[in-house]
C-alpha cells in the first residue's frame, strides 16, 4: 500500500490539474460570452436548454458550452484538398499540448501534511521550474505555425505567420521581465518562489512579486496577452480580417485551438498568480494561524490553513481570467507594426534596464 | 546493469532520437525534416532528465526547440515553394551513401570503444545537487567564467554581424 | 573564484580591442551620415596600441588567467601568444589602413565594419592564448563570425553575398567537426585542458578519432586541399581588404593555435602514434600541389592570390609536421613565414585596393586589367613587384627567410622530401607571380583603354607602404623577428 501511495497521488495531482484546466475551459467560453454581451448591452448566449418535462433549464447559458462541444464533435471534419495532411492533423494537438503541461510546475496549494508525510499540491516540482514554463509555452507557436502553413490558405498562412512573428518577438521580452523576479527570489522555483513571497516587507507589505516587481508585472501581463494572441494584440486571429491560422479547420480540430486558447488564458492568471501576486499565499496567513503586524493574530488547524490557501489560489485564479476576458472586450486591436515596435523598441528594452537595475539593487542589499 | 524502468526509458529515447535524426536526413519536406529535429531535440532532452540533468534538459528545449527551431521553420515556412523538395540527389550524391555510412560506423565504432573503456559513473557517484540550476551557476560563475564571458563577446559579434549584413540604409551622400 | 582587476593586466591588449569596438559601436548609433575614415583612425591606433603592449610585455613571466595552473587556465599569457597576438594585431592594423577609401567607395562605410575588424583580431588573440580546447573554440568562433559578416559587406554585389553565403556554411560545417573533435577528445580524455591532454596515453581510437576531426576543422580554416573549395569565390567576392585580412589573419591565427595544440595534446599523441604525420605530410603535399598547379591556370588575380594562399598554408603544414616530430626550430619557422607572409600578402591586396574600379566587377581583377599600370604608377608596379617577388621567396625579402627556415626545419626533423616538394612548389608559383609584374610593364598598355582610377588615400598608402617596409626589413634584417619567435617558443617549453 505505502509503495503506491505516491504513485496514488500523483494520479491525483495530474487529475486535479486536469481538471481545473478542463472544468475552467469550458465554462470560461460562457463567461467570455455572456460578458461580452453585457458589455455591449447584448443578451448573449441563452438559448440552450435542457426539457425536463415541460421545464427548460437554461442556467444563464451555462449549457451553451456543453451544446458547443456536441457540436464540434459530430460536426464534419473537412480537410482541405491542398493541404499537407500529415501536419495539419499534428497541428491542433502540438496547440494544446503546450498549454496543458505548462501548468505542471504551478503550485496549487501548499504542501498537505498527512502522518508527517508531506504531499505537494503541484504536479511536478521541478529545479528549473519557471524555464520548464519557458521552454514548454515557447512550443506552442509551432502548433499555431504549423496549422497556417498546412492548411493550405493563404489567409491561414497570413495568420501563422504573424503569429510566429509575434511569439517569438514577445517570449524574449516575457523571459526578461521575470528574471528580476528570480534574481530578487533567489530561484528558479515555483514552489520556492510562493513560499517567498510569504515574508513581508517593511514588516507589514507583503513580499508578493507584483509589490517586488511592478514594472515586470507590466511587462510580463502585456508580453504574456501578446503571447497568447488575445486581444489587443489578436493580429494572427483578427476576426474582422483574416480570421486566423485555423480559418480551415473544422470540428474538433477547430475545438481544440479554441480549448488551447482558453487554456492559456488559465496558464497566465495561474503564472500571474504564482510569480506576482503570492500564489496560495494570503497575507498575514502563516502555517500556524494569522498573525496580523499591528498584533494578535488567530490560530487556526493546519487544514483549515490549507484550505483556505488553496481558496485564495482559486480565487486568484479566477479573478485573472476574468481579468483577461475584461481586457478583451474594453481595448481595440493593434497595428501589426506597433505590435512589432511595442515588443522589440518598448518591452524589451524596458525589460532589460529593469533587470540590470534589478541586479544592481540585489547585489547591493546583500552587501 | 539489471533491467529498471529507467533503463527502458533510456532504451525507448535513445531509439526514438536515432530514428528521428535519420527522419532529419531522410526527409524530403523541409518542414517535415525540421519537425523530425524538434523531435530529435526532445528525444535528447528526455535522455538529459534521465542522467539527472535537469536544467540541461529544459535549455535543450528552451533554446533548440523553442527558439532556434522555431526560426527555421518561420524561415522555411516563408521562402519555401510547396511544389518542389529542396533535397535532389545527384547520382554522385548517391554514389557516396556507402562512404558516408562507412564514416559514421567508424565514429560508431570509437565511440562505443571510448564508452566501453571510459568506466562510466554510476548515479550513486553523483553529488545530490547534480544537475540543479545553482550547482550549473556554480560552474559557470567559478570555473569556466573566462568562457562564460568571452561567449557574451561572440554573441555580440553574432548580433553586429546579422544586423550589419542585413540593415538596409539610405545609400551615402 | 574572484578575479581583481590587476590580475586582467596581461589580457589589456585584447580588452583594450573590445573596448575601442564597442565605443564605435555605440557612436555609430550618433554618427549619422558622417565620414567613417574616424572609426579607421581609431581602430588603428587600437590596433597600433595593442600591438605595442603585447610587444613591450614579451619577456616578462607567463600569467595564467582564470585559473592557478596549466591544467586548469583557460588563458595561457606567455611570450609565444604575446608575439602572436602582436602579429594578428598587426594584421588588423594594415587591413584597417586599407579599407577607409575601399569601404567609401564599395558603399559599406560603418562603423561596425572596422569593430568587426578588431572583434577578429580579439577572437584570434584568444586562439593564441587558449590553456583549453573551449577557449580555443570560442575564439575561432568570434574570429569566424565577425570575418563571415565582414565577407559579406558588399550587400550590392551577388558576389559578395554567395562569398559570404559560402564561407558560412563551410564554416559552419567545419566548426561542426572542430566541435565534434573536441566533443571526442572530451569524452575519452575527461578533460579539455592542452596540458592534460598532453599526460594522456594515445592510442584510444575516440582520442584518435577526435583529434582527426579537429585537424578536419583546422584544415577548412587554413583551406588546405582538399578542404580547400571555398576560397577562391569567398576571396573573390570578399571586399578586397577583408580578403586580405582574411587570407592572413585566419590562417595565422589558426597555424598559431594548431602550433600550441601540437606542442600540448596532440604533438604527444603524434609521436607516439605514428598515424598523424603520413596524414599531415599527405594534407601538405597535396595543398602545394593542388595549390600551386590551380593558381597558375586562374585568370583572375584575386582568385590567384586564393590559390597561392591555399599553397601558403601548404607549406605552413610542412612547418607543422616538423614541429610534430619534435623539432624545435619548426614553430619559430612557422612564426617568422607568417608574419613575412601577413605584410606581403596584405601588401598585395593593398595594391589591388588601389587599382579596385568603383564598378568593380571580375573584368577588373583580370591580368589584362592591369596591363602598363607599372609605368602609369610607377610606386604602386614596383611596391606589386616587391610583394609577388617576396611570394615566390626570393630574396632580399621576407619571404626567402620564411622558406628557408621553414624547410631547414624539414630538413633537420628528416623531412626532406617535404622540403623539396616545397621548393618544386615554390618554383612553380614564380611563373604565376611573375606573370603579375609582366602584365603590370610588359602588356601593351590598351589605347585609350579604361584608365584604372584609383582609389588613393592617405590611409591606404600608408599601408601599403607599411607592408613593403616590413617585408623589405625582414628579408633584410630578419635577425630581431627571429629572436622573437625563439623566445616565444621557449615560452611553450622548447
Amino acid at each position: 500500500m505505502d509503495v503506491w501511495l505516491p504513485y496514488a497521488w500523483d494520479v491525483v495531482r495530474l487529475g486535479g490539474m486536469l481538471a481545473i484546466l478542463l472544468g475552467l475551459a469550458g465554462p470560461l467560453t460562457w463567461a467570455e460570452r455572456r460578458q461580452s454581451a453585457m458589455i455591449q448591452d447584448r443578451i448573449g448566449p441563452n438559448r440552450a436548454a435542457i426539457k425536463i418535462g415541460n421545464k427548460e433549464w437554461r442556467a444563464f447559458g451555462l449549457l451553451h458550452p456543453l451544446a458547443d462541444v456536441i457540436k464540434l464533435l459530430t460536426k464534419e471534419d473537412t480537410v482541405n484538398i491542398r493541404a499537407d495532411r500529415f501536419l495539419y492533423n499534428l497541428a491542433p494537438f502540438i496547440s494544446l499540448v503546450p498549454a496543458l503541461v505548462t501548468f505542471a510546475v504551478i503550485p496549487f496549494g501548499p504542501d498537505v501534511t498527512i502522518n508527517g508525510v508531506a504531499y505537494p499540491l503541484q504536479v511536478a516540482r521541478l529545479d528549473a521550474g519557471i524555464l520548464y514554463m519557458f521552454a514548454v509555452s515557447s512550443l506552442a507557436v509551432f502548433g499555431v505555425s504549423l496549422a497556417g502553413y498546412a492548411s493550405a490558405s493563404k489567409l491561414a498562412m497570413m495568420g501563422g505567420l504573424r503569429a510566429a512573428a509575434q511569439m517569438i518577438s514577445y517570449e524574449v521580452a516575457m523571459g526578461l521581465s521575470i528574471m528580476g523576479l528570480v534574481l530578487y527570489y533567489g530561484t528558479l522555483e515555483p514552489y520556492a518562489m510562493v513560499r517567498a513571497q510569504g515574508e513581508l516587507l517593511f514588516g507589514f507589505l507583503p513580499a508578493w512579486g507584483v509589490f517586488v516587481q511592478p514594472l515586470a508585472f507590466i511587462l510580463f501581463f502585456t508580453a504574456a496577452t501578446a503571447e497568447n494572441k488575445r486581444i489587443p494584440f489578436d493580429l494572427a486571429e483578427g476576426e474582422s480580417e483574416i480570421i486566423g491560422y485555423f480559418v480551415e479547420y473544422s470540428g474538433m480540430k477547430f475545438g481544440m485551438f479554441y480549448m488551447a486558447e482558453y487554456i492559456e488564458v488559465i496558464v497566465v492568471a495561474g503564472t500571474l498568480t504564482t510569480l506576482f501576486f503570492g500564489g496560495w499565499q494570503i497575507p498575514y496567513l502563516m502555517d500556524h494561524g494569522f498573525v496580523f503586524p499591528w498584533g494578535g493574530g488567530l490560530d487556526l488547524s493546519h487544514a483549515a490553513v490549507t484550505v483556505l490557501r488553496i481558496g485564495a489560489f482559486m480565487g486568484k485564479l479566477l479573478f485573472f481570467c476574468w481579468f483577461q476576458l475584461m481586457l478583451r472586450w474594453t481595448l481595440p486591436r493593434f497595428r501589426y507594426d506597433q505590435v512589432m515596435s511595442l515588443g522589440w523598441r518598448r518591452l524589451l528594452p524596458i525589460s532589460l534596464a529593469n533587470l540590470v537595475v534589478t541586479a544592481a539593487v540585489v547585489l547591493w542589499l546583500e552587501a | 546493469m539489471g533491467f529498471t524502468p529507467e533503463a527502458l526509458l533510456f532504451a525507448v529515447f535513445s531509439v526514438s532520437s536515432v530514428i528521428a535524426a535519420l527522419g532529419v536526413v531522410v526527409i524530403r519536406d523541409p518542414v517535415k525534416a525540421a519537425l523530425s529535429l524538434i523531435a530529435c531535440f526532445f528525444s535528447i532532452s528526455c535522455l538529459f532528465v534521465l542522467q539527472s540533468a535537469e536544467l540541461l534538459a529544459v535549455l535543450e528545449i528552451l533554446v533548440y526547440a523553442g527558439a532556434i527551431m522555431v526560426l527555421f521553420v518561420f524561415v522555411i515556412m516563408l521562402v519555401e515553394n510547396r511544389d518542389e523538395a529542396i533535397v535532389n540527389p545527384a547520382l554522385g550524391q548517391r554514389l557516396g551513401v556507402p562512404l558516408k555510412l562507412a564514416a559514421v560506423a567508424l565514429v560508431a565504432f570509437a565511440l562505443l570503444n571510448g564508452v566501453r573503456r571510459a568506466g562510466l559513473s554510476t548515479p550513486e557517484d553523483l553529488p545530490t545537487d547534480f544537475g540543479s540550476v545553482s550547482s550549473v551557476g556554480h560552474e559557470f560563475f567559478d570555473n569556466f567564467l573566462f568562457h562564460f564571458e568571452v561567449t557574451s563577446v561572440l554573441l555580440l559579434v553574432g548580433i553586429v554581424g546579422a544586423v550589419v549584413i542585413s540593415k538596409r540604409r539610405k545609400p551615402q551622400t | 573564484m574572484s578575479i581583481s582587476l590587476p590580475a586582467l593586466e596581461p589580457l589589456l591588449p585584447g580588452l583594450l580591442l573590445v573596448g575601442v569596438a564597442i565605443l564605435l559601436l555605440m557612436y555609430e548609433v550618433f554618427a549619422g551620415q558622417a565620414d567613417r575614415t574616424y572609426a579607421a583612425h581609431l581602430a588603428v591606433v587600437g590596433l597600433g596600441l595593442s600591438m605595442f603592449l603585447s610587444l613591450k610585455a614579451v619577456g616578462t613571466p607567463r600569467a595564467l588567467l582564470f585559473g592557478t595552473d596549466l591544467a586548469n587556465a583557460p588563458l595561457i599569457v606567455d611570450d609565444f601568444a604575446r608575439v602572436a597576438s602582436a602579429l594578428v594585431a598587426a594584421a588588423g592594423l594594415v587591413a584597417a589602413l586599407l579599407s577607409p577609401s575601399y569601404a567609401k567607395n564599395a558603399g559599406h562605410d560603418h562603423g561596425e565594419y572596422y569593430g568587426l575588424i578588431l572583434f577578429a583580431v580579439v577572437g584570434m588573440m584568444i586562439m593564441s592564448m587558449a590553456g583549453d580546447l573551449m577557449t580555443f573554440f570560442l575564439g575561432l568562433e568570434t574570429m569566424s563570425i565577425a570575418v563571415y559578416a565582414l565577407t559579406g559587406l558588399r550587400a550590392h554585389d551577388p558576389r559578395s553575398t554567395e562569398a559570404a553565403l559560402k564561407y558560412f556554411l563551410m564554416g559552419a560545417f567545419a566548426t561542426g567537426f572542430l566541435l565534434f573533435g573536441i566533443a571526442l577528445v572530451y569524452g575519452a580524455t575527461a578533460s579539455v585542458s592542452l596540458a592534460t591532454l598532453a599526460t594522456f596515453k594515445a592510442g584510444s581510437p575516440l582520442l584518435t578519432l577526435g583529434i582527426a576531426l579537429i585537424l578536419i576543422g583546422f584544415a577548412f580554416k587554413v583551406a588546405a586541399v582538399p578542404f580547400h573549395m571555398w576560397a577562391p569565390d569567398v576571396y573573390e567576392g570578399a571586399p578586397t581588404p577583408v580578403t586580405g585580412f582574411m587570407a592572413v589573419g585566419v590562417k595565422a591565427a589558426a597555424f598559431i593555435a594548431l602550433l600550441r595544440l601540437v606542442h600540448s595534446g596532440l604533438g604527444v599523441s603524434a609521436q607516439t602514434d605514428s598515424t598523424w604525420i603520413p596524414i599531415l605530410s599527405a594534407l601538405a603535399v597535396l595543398t602545394i600541389l593542388v595549390g600551386n598547379v590551380l593558381a597558375l591556370v586562374q585568370q583572375n588575380v584575386k582568385r590567384m592570390l586564393a590559390y597561392s594562399s591555399v599553397s601558403h598554408a601548404g607549406y605552413l603544414l610542412i612547418g607543422v609536421v616538423a614541429a610534430a616530430r619534435g623539432e624545435a626550430s619548426a614553430g619559430s619557422a612557422i612564426i617568422f613565414y607568417l608574419t613575412s607572409y601577413t605584410f606581403m600578402t596584405l601588401g598585395a591586396f593593398g595594391v589591388l585596393t588601389f587599382l579596385e574600379r568603383k564598378e568593380g566587377g571580375p573584368e577588373s581583377e583580370r591580368y589584362g586589367a592591369f596591363a602598363g599600370i607599372g609605368f602609369r604608377h610607377p610606386a604602386l608596379g614596383m611596391a606589386m613587384s616587391l610583394f609577388m617577388v617576396a611570394l615566390a621567396g626570393m630574396p632580399p625579402t621576407g619571404g626567402f627567410f620564411g622558406k628557408l627556415y621553414l624547410f631547414t626545419a624539414a630538413i633537420r626533423a628528416e623531412e626532406t622530401w617535404l622540403a623539396l616538394v616545397g621548393i618544386a612548389g615554390s618554383l612553380i608559383s614564380v611563373y604565376y607571380y611573375l606573370r603579375v609584374i609582366v602584365a603590370f610593364y610588359m602588356r601593351e598598355v590598351p589605347e585609350p583603354g579604361p584608365t584604372p582610377t584609383a582609389t588613393r588615400s592617405a590611409q591606404l598608402t600608408l599601408g601599403v607602404a607599411l607592408a613593403a617596409f616590413f617585408v623589405l626589413q625582414l628579408g633584410l634584417f630578419p635577425a630581431p623577428l627571429l629572436a622573437l619567435t625563439k623566445s616565444a617558443m621557449l615560452s611553450l617549453g622548447l
